[in-house]
């Protein structure tokens, strides 16, 4: 008997793998479960037009289902999606031979990323929303990637491991220098101001 | 179903796309590998020429070379050492790229691959394979001699005072004629200030070490002669190959 919508989108993301080789039209359901994450992620990267921005979920989906026999069992389907977005968005960042715009970052995840990199934060979350897009568009496009995974898309240090293919170490070197550097891109627009509680 | 989703299956069905078969998938990994591995053996085989070339020198003539600081630094084969290092290096990006090499830190890997060079290097220049790779290479390309045999390199240099051969003639008393490694004959000649170390009876098919000054079109003036007492294993005849004698 036929599964019916609900129990497909009751099965986990390794279970929809292995029926979407057998039907690619289950193929679908994990499209639909991670359109709107790996659509934010992108447009967190780089202020991409909106067609550009579908043109490169089109891409990333479709990579992802000529690899889906290479999908590893032992990693979470989650890290192995964003690892052939990431890698997508930068083929497509080296293609255009361009450094991304700024994008927005007003919302609470900008004031966690400012808290956690040890910068005091206005109450106006607006004005702190603003110099934090000008100053991750001022990161090295690295630097600015994994503070995006990290506080934006809310990603483990073993997950963002397995993204960037890079041993767990390296990444919390990484983030600690992204954080430094940010620190002080901010520090120059002269953010701090008192908070208050 | 969303707009996109639908859009990605149609594009899937029109341009007929498929995952990649998993046979291909495993033959790939399955190339990955066996380049790592064979490059690792290859590294590995790269390490014991260098541990056979420094293995083979006479380190009691390293006064002859201004003491063993000197000695070592000409005596290391900085060719083959290249050589291991480029291997290595291969091994490392291939290791990187693999399904999980990421997952380790660089000095794992790299403290890995140098640890298992040591120990195949070793492996292979204890069973003896070393002497025979040495010997093909000599034959068979024409700058191995004067580029990776840091060995040949100290000793076949005439203008810069060392010679090295094998006695053919002896002419006088204070005169002989010497055959060295690259087949060309030479007129040596001492005087009796002249060491030789140790005392030796000059006779023919004496392999010799001579340290001294180059006179002329093949004359040499020695001012030390020393014997070449460390016998190569498996040693190959052929001229350009200097198989001393074991001393008594």
């Amino acid at each position: 008997m036929a599964e019916t919508t609900l129990q497909l989108q009751q099965k986990s993301d390794e279970e929809l793998v292995s029926l979407s080789l057998i039907d690619k039209n289950i193929f679908a359901y994990l499209i639909e479960r991670y359109e709107a994450k790996l659509k934010r992620y992108v447009n967190r990267l780089a202020s991409f037009s909106h067609e550009e921005v579908e043109d490169l979920l089109q891409e990333i989906f479709i990579k992802v289902y000529k690899s889906l026999n290479d999908f590893d069992q032992k990693l979470k389907f989650s890290s192995w999606i964003y690892r052939i977005a990431h890698n997508q968005v930068i083929s497509r960042f080296r293609y255009h031979q361009a450094r991304p715009q700024a994008v927005s970052f007003e919302d609470d995840r900008a004031v966690n990323l400012l808290s956690d990199a040890e910068i005091e934060v206005e109450v106006d979350r607006h004005l702190a929303g603003e110099e934090l897009s000008r100053a991750m568009a001022e990161l090295k496009p690295e630097q600015r990637d994994i503070l995006i995974l990290r506080f934006f898309e809310g990603k483990s240090y073993d997950e963002l491991s397995d993204i960037l293919k890079k041993p767990s170490g390296t990444v919390a070197s990484l983030i600690h220098v992204a954080k430094k550097s940010l620190k002080q891109k901010l520090e120059k627009t002269k953010i701090n101001t008192n908070t208050t509680n | 179903m969303s707009e996109l989703s639908s859009k990605i299956l149609n594009e899937i069905e029109e341009k007929k796309v498929q995952p990649t078969p998993h046979w291909q998938l495993v033959m790939r990994t399955a190339a990955d590998w066996l380049l790592i591995i064979v490059t690792l053996i290859l590294g590995c085989w790269a390490f014991g020429m260098v541990y056979f070339l420094l293995s083979r020198e006479d380190w009691g003539a390293a006064p002859l070379f201004g003491g063993e600081p000197q000695f070592v630094f000409m005596a290391v084969p900085y060719a083959w050492l290249a050589v291991f290092v480029l291997l290595s290096i291969l091994v490392y990006i291939n290791f990187r790229h693999s399904k999980r090499g990421y997952r380790y830190a660089a000095c794992w890997i790299v403290g890995g691959i140098f640890v298992l060079s040591l120990a195949g290097g070793w492996a292979i220049n204890e069973f003896g394979w070393s002497q025979p790779t040495h010997d093909m290479l000599n034959r068979n390309l024409g700058f191995y001699h004067h580029s990776f045999d840091s060995h040949a390199m100290m000793w076949e240099n005439p203008d810069r005072g060392f010679l090295a051969g094998r006695v053919v003639d002896i002419v006088d008393p204070s005169k002989f004629d010497l055959n060295d490694v690259d087949d060309r004959l030479w007129l040596v000649s001492f005087g009796p200030e002249a060491v030789f170390s140790p005392q030796i009876q000059l006779v023919p098919g004496l392999p010799l070490g001579v340290m001294g000054q180059r006179t002329g079109d093949h004359l040499f003036l020695a001012k030390k002669i020393r014997l070449w007492t460390q016998p190569a294993p498996n040693c190959a005849v052929g001229a350009r190959n200097m198989c001393p004698l074991r001393s008594n």
